[in-house]
């Protein structure tokens, strides 16, 4: 019925598919799949949520929404719809695997669900990511969302949001960041003190220090070295307890010497310790430096934030209007530096005059606003 | 009052505004005339430009032939006009280009596609040649909507897909009745092949 209709009356009925519709029609044949090619995606990444079990696919900067589930034979917490599979099963080949999967049709979001082995919960999810680039010919960038026990087999992603678990010693932790490589963002959550020891900074240096942007929410294990070794752009890390005044000032000195060529923005939070609480000193860290206030004509007032992890916070942190610059001689370029008991902002001006409109949004259970800043969503 | 003691006033005629009231007629393929409105008929952009271009009288209408519509029979010929009708005066939408797009089917438009898929099949063929953009927009939704929470195998039968090898055997077949040499070449390159050849030329 389909290919009987004029080549333009196929296509329009393709565009009023919904994704995970096309998707299933991709499947179907190989001409089905070539018409489905002819019609632009409705998005342009993907994102796997291994604690949802879903492939998700977004339009850039916005937020995505759930193409493909998928649960393993075993798991008794994958039950929906077990029962109605696919007479046919279909192989999924990658990287060498092949894999068996059987397709059901989830009950109430008419998604589809892919079943197949639970020895094969970290290859599919990749897999399918996969078959979806190609199958809709769009980039394939890998955005993660996961705990560090379930993240699929791959060496090297794009973009990785940890949530979940932590894992069970500070070996895992090493070994889990000497493996892969993270380039372009790690939200990374769960990272904490072990009872024995702390995680090795040096030993999950050599792959992280090259992510652009890099948030940590446990930064216990954050030492000066590694951070002076930081080649990426934008970094925040909560809860530091290694670093201190001579820390900063440190920092501050290496850039306006030269160092940290990529750096756009540095935020550190520190945390308190079961000894004493440590605290920035803004008029002794900032007495080390020749200081300027904010000249409208070197510099518009709000920071351009990079795009790195969207975060939420209860003020607008990039207004720079009430703060002060330094500068580095040998490239010219400012940096704002704002000091507070608990946080150190350090915010380089590679474009003095970028455009940077205040983002809120209202938390939908306290109704209090929030400004949200770094636009990468996933 | 009397009508003869009515009392006289002048009217300019051309301040009235003039109702267009010109019903045309179309034939099916199978005979059957229908009599549409001017301004349903602008819900088809093919009929419209025709008319248009026929600069038909309100007597032309009715004394010249019924125009032919060569290839839509008389049941499906009667949705459409029923469609263009109650549509009449409405806007042709324009496509924003969206993806997936988005295309509500009212409550009217529903109840006229509740036919079998033959018929509907034939509606839209006729929605298209007619060009009827919205007629076309639902149709086609109606279509889309089959694949709902469908598996692979219950879509394919639905929009009747052939799988890779009926698509394979239906192109051979179509090579062959265009060049019935094509089998004899594919049977001497086989046999080359067998007999340890790398080339066939």
């Amino acid at each position: 019925m389909l290919f009987h209709f004029p080549f333009l009356v196929q296509i329009e009925i393709i565009s009023q598919l919904d994704t995970f519709e096309r998707f299933i029609l991709c499947l179907c044949s190989k001409k089905s799949k070539r018409l489905v090619q002819n019609v632009l995606p409705d998005f342009d990444a993907t994102v796997i949520d291994m604690g949802k079990s879903c492939l998700k696919i977004q339009r850039n900067g916005e937020k995505s929404k759930d193409l493909i589930l998928w649960g393993t034979y075993e798991n008794p917490k994958d039950d929906f719809t077990r029962t109605f599979y696919w007479n046919r099963g279909i192989w999924i080949k990658f990287k060498g695997n092949i894999v068996k999967c059987r397709i059901s049709i989830h009950p109430t979001s008419g998604l589809p669900v892919f079943w197949f082995h639970s020895d094969h919960r970290k290859i599919v999810p990749l897999a399918l990511h996969d078959a979806i680039c190609k199958m809709f010919k769009i980039s394939n960038k890998l955005q993660i969302i996961s705990d560090l026990l379930e993240f699929p087999n791959i060496e090297v992603v794009d973009n990785f949001k940890e949530t979940g678990y932590s894992l069970p010693s500070a070996d895992q932790y090493e070994e889990f960041f000497s493996n892969v490589t993270i380039k372009n963002c790690a939200s990374l959550v769960t990272w904490c003190s072990f009872n024995n020891r702390k995680i090795n900074a040096e030993d999950i240096g050599p792959n992280l220090i090259k992510t652009n942007h890099l948030v940590c929410c446990n930064s216990d294990w954050l030492t000066e070295d590694w951070l002076f070794k930081f080649e990426g752009k934008s970094a925040i890390f909560y809860n530091v307890v290694e670093l201190n005044n001579e820390s900063v000032i440190s920092l501050t000195k290496k850039w306006i010497d030269g160092k940290f060529p990529s750096l756009i923005s540095l935020m550190i939070g520190l945390g308190s310790t079961s000894e004493d609480q440590n605290f920035f000193d803004k008029d002794k860290i900032l007495e080390n430096f020749e200081t300027f206030p904010w000249n409208p004509n070197e510099r518009a007032a709000r920071f351009k934030y990079p795009s790195s992890a969207t975060q939420k916070v209860d003020k607008d942190i990039l207004d720079c209007s009430q703060e002060v610059d330094i500068k580095r001689n040998c490239d010219g370029l400012l940096a704002t530096v704002i000091v507070e008991p608990f946080w150190f902002q350090f915010f380089v001006w590679h474009e003095p005059f970028a455009v940077s409109i205040p983002r809120t949004c209202k938390d939908p259970f306290t109704n209090k606003t929030f400004f949200e800043y770094g636009d990468l969503e996933f | 009052m009397s009508v003869e003691n009515a009392p006289v006033v002048d009217v300019d005629e051309a301040a009235i505004p003039v109702e267009k009231k010109m019903y045309y007629r179309f034939e099916s393929n199978d005979k059957k005339e229908f009599r549409v409105s001017e301004l349903a008929i602008q819900q088809s952009e093919t009929l419209n430009r025709l008319v248009e271009a026929m600069g038909y009288t309100s007597e032309d209408v009715e004394n010249k032939p019924a125009i032919a519509i060569e290839n839509i029979d008389g049941k499906t010929l009667k949705l459409v006009f029923q469609w263009c009708e109650h549509h009449k005066g409405e806007a042709i939408p324009v496509d924003d280009g969206s993806v997936p797009k988005i295309v509500e089917i009212p409550e009217f438009d529903a109840k006229l596609m509740d036919i079998d898929n033959g018929l509907l099949f034939k509606l839209i063929w006729a929605a298209d040649y007619l060009n009827i953009v919205q007629l076309l927009n639902v149709s086609c939704k109606k279509v889309a909507n089959m694949a709902q929470g469908k598996t692979p195998a219950q879509l394919r039968r639905v929009y009747l897909l052939p799988s890779d090898e009926e698509d394979e055997a239906a192109k051979r077949a179509a090579q062959e009745a265009q060049d019935p040499r094509a089998r004899e070449v594919e049977e001497e390159f086989e046999e080359r092949k067998r007999q340890g050849g790398n080339s066939f030329f």
